[in-house]
């Protein structure tokens, strides 16, 4: 919070209200989000301490990819648990784990939006969500399955593919 | 949640900047292995056959390595072995080969809610359940051994569930026993530990971690 008090050109709604940030996405939308949201992000978190004016510019996430982020910002960095009671901490935690599940219910090319995103904005438990959301697709999917959907490149040459299937061990070395 | 991942992270992060470009138009190849990180064994394993690159990254990544290996005995070959010791539920998974006819999935899920294994062999989209059951119930960990077949045919490929645990007592716990059922898919019943040549084998799981103990018979040395 009191590295908050260096970054005069940010805008920030002080008073009884919690403080906010401005976020700029690729597209130029501007986003006012709370600061314990926004701070989610180790890169924002940065930057708010770094300062600056108008904003906090973010030009690898546009603003489509950059409201589901804070939509999951808001939600887990939700108002400070009022009370340590068990019951109403186990309900916040099923709500939790309810809205994760809804916000994953996007096709891959979305997910990956989103993955990029979290990465590059430093989101650990948005990228460990979404990774996770993705390991569970391609569970059933073959190697070339996999490939197509990564587009990864095959460089094996046949003579070693011919090897890796000869070699059993060889996946491991 | 995060606690696997963030070593993920760092470690993949730090290597392999400079090859990303050339993998991955969609997604960086560390995110990539992240994701394979989350996968199960078998998925894993298809993943390290996609590129040369993961393959060597999920096969020396640090953070790849929680998971037990048996390599190379004399007949008993184990050609690719992985288990998860970890939680409720054990998955094993191997997957053999590249090639179309050559490729072969067995995968070990210990669904730990009766005393008995459910064992599913994949083959290629042809899959068939087994119920093996694995006689009185102790805990222990699970290790799943394939063999590589005589004629170098996939399908039909021996395999081995082996189950040990070691056990503790007396003083100082000065006195050992192991407790080992193995599985085959020759028998399918239950047998004694696994014996390779002139060594015989055991999973062990301490509090410390797992390791193999193997019994040289003909040097009469155990390592």
């Amino acid at each position: 919070m009191a590295a908050a008090d260096s970054c005069d050109g940010i805008s920030t709604s002080g008073g009884g209200w919690e403080k906010t940030v401005t976020l700029v996405s690729s597209d130029d939308a501007r986003f006012e989000v709370r600061e314990a949201a926004a701070s989610l992000s180790q890169t924002v978190r940065r930057m708010i301490r770094a300062g600056g004016d108008g904003g906090i510019p973010l030009p690898k996430v546009d603003a489509r990819t950059l409201s589901t982020v804070l939509e999951y910002c808001n939600k887990h960095a939700a108002v400070p648990a009022p009370a340590p009671e068990s019951s109403s901490a186990e309900a916040a935690a099923v709500d939790l784990e309810w809205f994760d599940k809804e916000l994953m219910h996007v096709d891959l090319a979305t997910l990956c939006s989103l993955i990029r995103a979290a990465d590059y904005l430093e989101v650990a438990g948005l990228l460990d969500l979404t990774c996770k959301t993705v390991a569970d697709m391609i569970k059933s999917k073959t190697a070339e399955e996999i490939r197509q959907m990564f587009g990864i490149q095959n460089d094996f040459t046949p003579e070693e593919e011919e090897q890796l299937s000869r070699e059993n061990a060889g996946v491991f070395e | 949640m995060a606690g696997r991942g963030g070593d993920v992270v760092v470690t993949s992060r730090s290597q392999a900047r400079g090859r990303k470009q050339r993998q991955t138009p969609s997604l960086p190849f560390d995110v990539l292995l992240e994701i394979a990180a989350r996968s199960d064994p078998a998925t894993l394993i298809r993943c390290a056959t996609t590129c040369r690159d993961a393959r060597r990254r999920i096969a020396d990544g640090p953070s790849f390595r929680g998971r037990l290996r048996l390599r190379h005995t004399d007949r008993f070959v184990l050609p690719l072995l992985r288990g998860h010791l970890t939680g409720p539920e054990f998955c094993f998974g191997a997957d053999i080969g590249e090639d179309a006819e050559d490729r072969e999935d067995l995968y070990l899920v210990d669904t730990s809610a009766a005393d008995a294994t459910r064992l599913a062999k994949v083959t290629w989209g042809l899959s068939s359940d087994l119920q093996f059951p694995l006689g009185p119930s102790f805990d222990g960990s699970y290790v799943l051994l394939v063999g590589d077949g005589e004629g170098g045919a996939a399908v039909g490929r021996p395999f081995q569930v082996l189950k040990a645990k070691l056990v503790l007592s007396g003083y100082n716990r000065s006195a050992r026993c192991l407790r080992i059922q193995t599985v085959s898919s020759e028998h399918g019943r239950t047998a004694g530990p696994l014996v390779v040549g002139d060594v015989v084998h055991w999973l062990c799981l301490t509090d410390a971690g797992s390791y193999v103990l193997m019994l040289h018979v003909g040097a009469a040395r155990a390592t």
